[in-house]
């Protein structure tokens, strides 16, 4: 039964951290950036999942991810049009730019705790303490959706990306801006909507991790086990960022119950700087992003 | 450094230092500041929130009924956010800015170990409501006390109520991986092999950790009587939600958790039955002062008081009590005060009869309940 559990969860989380993770390197592949306020637009998402559900009582879960999905992306876009945009125009240093979402995700934070409060708040549906059991393992019913909301956006994302006119747009853009531009791809445009697309995607890990656990505004917490699996997968790629999700989580899982619990969130960087010294670019450096 | 109210800010400091003895009449009447610091955001806010909004009402009291004479108290509030490292900076800012006469919190032990490492050094006695590591009253401290019994008192008695009344074999504890965690966790276990109970399992989880499942599976296989589960209330809500998902049905004792909303809706049917320990339990306490606090409240709030109000309440009634005394005894100095607080003896306060021992510990009530649907039941009350 541990065994079991044990990947279920890890698997759980681990398609948590890959979602946020997704994020980061999506902005990373677009602009060159580490948007280190990805993980508080996750937490911004799981919130306004939250309103979704106090607002509508009964509605759908599926909705609130949609509902907080487009909310979240049209966030992502205003903060890069307003923050990211006129930074990168006055040609900010990377390092500045870095701090400046650092600062985007403090003022995000602070916000929810204006809007929502500082007390943690827990999603008003049933889905938040219902359990089902498949093949005698009972587990949390969120999983079901964590299971078809995952592979459905990797497959929404991969289609995207190459058999939409837009989404081959992103990838000209992101690996020759000035190549694409004269093939009419307006590259800041391209860039607002990697953005809004991060968002959305953060959005839903944020509002499917909810019922798993609780809505608060420091959540984002969870953005640096993100950030280590989109590290661990190679920044920048899609698939590493999936498969470095699954390393972290089930790593911490294991990891904690075969060394000591006291050190599960250690574990989890010591796998990241395990792999790094043996492949400094990542996993899937190298590989098709 | 002696803060004395009013010399420190005049031209004619050892004219009013003679005076001191005077300052409890009118003419020297003035405003007494204290500094109030606990976690107001953050996954713990609740703590601070509650006890905040209850100083503040204790406050008002006191201003209405003079109990100070003329002389009047002005919190400084600030917010930890539940970390230890901001609790030291807000104190020292608070002493060193504010000119605070004494320090009212912490409201988590850690945050509470900070504070007293600037107010020691300072000589500016500290009073914290909430605070329950045993070693805080254990380093020879001086000016600093509290009104919430150690978690070696409350974990011990805790584990003496739950393991007798349950009639356990054996437990197994699950404690926050920190000082106020491992202390309640040693004296329950200590006073659990006392009893003859076995401990199953002892597991230190990681207080920021939100996945549990691996130690209870674990935990399930070992097939304790009883659970103890020594944390805060999202940890411990966490916990019993995973236990609930994982079909775990074994009675569990959650600490102070069971009177939380926050730790019901975390935890959800998997709260039902769950054992506590509070601080203070509306209704436990049947004194005429006791009965007045919680109709006042009911009154005013439409709502019964939380723990964390009545020991937010109370905490800043012994402080006015301890300045009072400090005043009518010419001493009105941090000193003064930190004197008075350490010989607080039968404060009738309205969680219950409070005296305070000469190492800052205290000796006062403590209340048993238990979780039934959405309603806490009184079980019995440790006088």
């Amino acid at each position: 039964m541990t065994f079991v559990i044990q990947l279920m969860s890890g698997l759980a989380v681990g398609c948590i951290y890959g979602l946020v993770a997704i994020g980061f390197s999506m902005i990373y592949r677009a602009m060159g950036l580490v948007n280190f306020a990805q993980a508080d637009i996750m937490m911004i998402g799981a919130f306004l999942g939250y309103a979704i559900l106090v607002a509508a009582p009964g509605i759908p879960f599926w909705l609130a991810i949609i509902g907080a999905m487009l909310g979240a992306a049209l966030l992502g876009f205003v903060i890069e049009r307003v923050a990211i945009r006129p930074s990168v125009a006055r040609r900010a240093d990377q390092v500045y730019l870095v701090l400046l979402t650092l600062g985007i995700g403090i003022v995000l934070s602070n916000g929810a705790r204006l809007i929502w409060g500082a007390d943690p708040v827990v999603y008003p549906t049933g889905l938040t303490h219902q359990t089902l059991t498949l093949a005698g393992y009972p587990l949390p019913a969120v999983y079901l959706y964590i299971a078809v909301v995952m592979p459905a956006l990797l497959v929404g994302l991969h289609l995207f990306f190459t058999r939409t006119w837009l989404g081959l747009a992103l990838r000209a853009a992101a690996d020759d801006p000035d190549t694409a531009a004269t093939m009419g791809v307006r590259p800041a445009l391209a860039t607002s909507v990697s953005f809004a697309l991060a968002s959305a995607i953060g959005a839903a890990a944020g509002v499917l991790y909810a019922p798993i656990s609780y809505v608060s505004f420091d959540m984002g917490v969870i953005g640096v086990k993100a950030f280590a699996a989109a590290v661990v997968g190679t920044l920048g790629s899609i698939p590493g960022a999936v498969l470095g999700g699954f390393i972290i989580g089930l790593g911490e899982t294991f990891g904690g119950q075969l060394i000591a619990t006291e050190y599960q969130d250690s574990i989890a960087f010591a796998i990241m700087i395990g792999i790094l010294l043996l492949k400094p670019t990542g996993l899937l450096s190298g590989a098709r992003r | 450094m002696v803060r004395g109210l009013t010399a420190r800010r005049s031209g004619f400091g050892v004219l009013l230092a003679a005076a001191l003895p005077l300052l409890a009449t009118p003419a020297f009447a003035k405003e007494i500041k204290i500094g109030f610091i606990c976690p107001l955001s953050g996954a713990v806010a609740v703590y601070g929130n509650d006890s905040l909004e209850a100083a503040k009402v204790a406050l008002d009291e006191i201003a209405k009924s003079k109990m100070l004479g003329e002389h009047t108290i002005k919190l400084v509030t600030a917010d930890t956010g539940g970390n230890p490292s901001q609790a030291a900076q807000a104190v020292q800012r608070m002493i060193d800015a504010d000119e605070v006469h004494a320090v009212f919190g912490g409201c988590t032990s850690p945050e509470t170990a900070a504070a007293i490492e600037i107010t020691e050094a300072a000589k500016v006695p500290l009073l914290s409501h909430l605070a329950q590591d045993t070693s805080l009253t254990q380093k020879g401290n001086k000016y600093f006390a509290r009104i919430a019994q150690t978690a070696k008192t409350f974990s011990s008695s805790a584990a003496q109520w739950v393991l007798e009344s349950r009639k356990a074999k054996s437990v197994y504890i699950l404690a926050r991986n920190d000082n106020y965690g491992q202390s309640l966790a040693d004296a329950f276990e200590e006073k659990s092999k006392e009893l003859g109970v076995t401990v199953a399992g002892r597991v230190a989880y990681e207080p920021n950790g939100r996945e549990f499942k691996p130690i209870l599976a674990k935990m399930a296989e070992a097939k304790p009587d009883f659970v103890s589960i020594l944390g805060f209330y999202t940890d411990t809500g966490l916990i019993m939600k995973q236990m609930g998902e994982l079909q775990i049905a074994i009675p569990t004792f959650a600490n102070t958790s069971p009177a939380i909303r926050q730790f019901r809706e975390i935890a959800g049917p998997a709260a039902n039955g769950a054992y506590g320990a509070l601080y203070y339990f509306a209704g436990s306490i049947d004194t005429a002062r006791g009965k007045e606090f919680t109709a006042n409240w009911q009154a005013k709030y439409k709502r019964q008081p939380t723990q964390y109000e009545g020991m937010g309440y109370d905490g800043i009634y012994v402080l006015a009590d301890a300045i009072r005394r400090a005043s009518a005894a010419g001493k009105l100095t941090s000193e003064g005060i930190r004197d008075a607080l350490l010989t607080t003896k039968g404060f009738e306060g309205a969680t219950g009869t409070i005296t305070i021992q000469p190492n800052g510990d205290v000796v006062r009530p403590l209340p048993f309940v238990q979780l039934t649907g959405d309603e806490l039941k009184l079980d019995f009350l440790m006088k």
